[in-house]
């Protein structure tokens, strides 16, 4: 293969470091076709927000998600470098990491706290709780007086009114989920699209298939919030498979290396290690770029990137666990749901062939019902009967 | 079937800096802005302050007083008691 291809690395970048060829692979960030998307749905929610206050981001582990909010945190900051009119406190976005629970529940000082360097707030340490319009409580008690939780979500809520960015985005929020029992779990989702609410201030919350069902919790909260899926790059779709295939001839390009490699001919190799899921190729390729620097090789072998491949046992499992959940994604947005939905709603007097039905009714040239004498001897009022009759009417009526 | 093959991705131009310049305390505005009823510094610092959930000694000395190289300020409110206070009404109220 040609290794002067004119959309590959700069080729000065040969007479570079290692280190410096290594780090101009590692911060490449590919715009291939499902972080684009994904990127420009959740662009479009966060600038038209129309009444929702919750997105939710998941996506399978290694997919790109934190490549995502770096991207999207970078265009909201360049959106509001172009805005003139902006007050000088404005924050375009607040980006943070939801953190893991060390004793097993989640805790959401450690949240609000964190929240609050994320919005880069001065004096985090010497937050004193006001009380509503009169003085700083720990004025009177120095030392014994903590804030609570209330106080901090307080705190949190006045420097987002003061704010007011675009969107709040926390990263790796399935460990908000991290609780005990599920009676817990609507409250912290409450707790979440109230702050969203009370600062009208829009939360992203990206994370793992954990967060799914989540925005079920309550019908408050699936009417203000939107889910957006991103998912990994399925083989089984030639559609698919053909983005992939495309995603892996940009990366050879861009390896730094004097010979461009074939990794396109290895994609089954590839696609078994990653799952379809770029993040995890891109670390894969990350570290046998690595290894072939440090041996001063001049292009990309298999044998680099074998001796950084997984065990399949491990992806056997990580496959099992992501099936799992898109298969409940998928029931999610089974069709079948709809026609329990419809009769639900009461709306299974209408079955979809009704349209068929009435179309035959109009072509043929006899309307057995329509005839306006039948018509004129209804009262106003009556209802047309043409209801089937249930239960013990039924019965008789046979 | 050759041009399909020859196709790659685009790529996003390499991270740069993602802060966005902003005012460190809040932008609020002075009761009274443009009348001879417009509120006093005490009154706004006071205001900052209960923005912020900060106390106003902790506000002026972490905040404003390393910006006016006055360093008896800072000292002063580093103490406590009557210095501090003295310090901080002299800040203000310009007594």
């Amino acid at each position: 293969m040609s290794n002067s291809s004119p959309q590959g690395f700069p080729r000065e970048l040969l007479q570079q470091s290692a280190d410096a060829r290594r780090r101009y692979f590692e911060t490449k960030v590919i715009a291939h076709q499902r972080l684009f998307q994904v990127y420009e749905d959740l662009l479009h929610v966060i600038r038209y927000p129309a009444g929702t206050s919750l997105i939710l981001v998941s996506g399978p582990t290694g997919v790109g998600k934190t490549t995502l909010l770096q991207r999207i945190v970078k265009q909201l900051v360049e959106d509001a470098a172009c805005d003139p009119t902006i007050p000088p406190d404005h924050i375009p976005v607040m980006a943070m990491e939801a953190p893991s629970p060390d004793s097993g529940n989640f805790s959401w000082k450690d949240y609000f706290t964190r929240a609050l360097i994320a919005a880069d707030e001065p004096l985090v340490a010497d937050k004193v709780a006001y009380e509503l319009g009169g003085t700083p409580q720990s004025e009177q008690f120095p030392l014994s007086r903590r804030l609570t939780t209330p106080d901090l979500r307080r705190v949190l809520e006045k420097c987002l009114s003061h704010r007011r960015p675009r969107a709040f985005i926390v990263d790796e929020a399935q460990h908000i989920k991290k609780m005990a029992s599920g009676r817990r779990l609507l409250d912290q989702m409450d707790t979440l699209k109230s702050l969203a609410n009370m600062t009208s201030t829009v939360h992203v919350l990206i994370g793992t298939y954990e967060l799914l069902g989540l925005m079920h919790l309550s019908a408050q909260l699936s009417r203000r919030s939107v889910e957006i899926h991103f998912p990994r790059y399925h083989a089984e779709e030639p559609e698919d498979l053909k983005e992939f295939k495309k995603l892996l001839r940009t990366f050879q390009r861009h390896l730094p290396l004097p010979e461009e490699p074939d990794l396109e001919s290895h994609y089954a190799f590839f696609y078994e290690q990653c799952l379809g899921c770029t993040g995890m190729l891109k670390t894969l390729l990350n570290k046998a770029l690595g290894a072939a620097l440090e041996q001063e090789e001049r292009t990309l072998t298999s044998q680099r990137w074998e001796q950084h491949a997984e065990p399949p046992q491990k992806l056997k499992d990580m496959l099992q666990r992501i099936k799992q959940d898109e298969a409940t994604l998928k029931n999610q947005n089974d069709e079948s749901h709809r026609n329990t939905l419809r009769e639900m709603l009461g709306l299974h007097a209408l079955p979809p062939q009704d349209g068929l039905l009435r179309e035959e009714t109009s072509l043929s040239s006899t309307p057995p019902v329509t005839s306006p004498q039948s018509k004129s001897r209804r009262r106003v009022g009556q209802r047309n009967a043409k209801r089937d009759l249930i239960g013990r009417g039924a019965e008789s009526a046979k | 079937m050759q041009s399909e093959t020859e196709t790659v991705c685009e790529f996003w131009e390499e991270e740069s800096s993602t802060s966005f310049p902003h005012s460190r305390l809040y932008h609020l505005e002075p009761i009274g802005m443009g009348s001879s009823l417009v509120e006093s510094l005490t009154s706004y610092v006071t205001r900052l302050a209960e923005a912020h959930s900060v106390t106003v000694r902790n506000l002026v000395s972490h905040e404003i007083a390393p910006h006016l190289k006055q360093s008896y300020l800072s000292r002063s409110l580093d103490q406590n008691g009557h210095a501090a206070h003295q310090a901080l009404t002299v800040f203000l109220e310009g007594k």
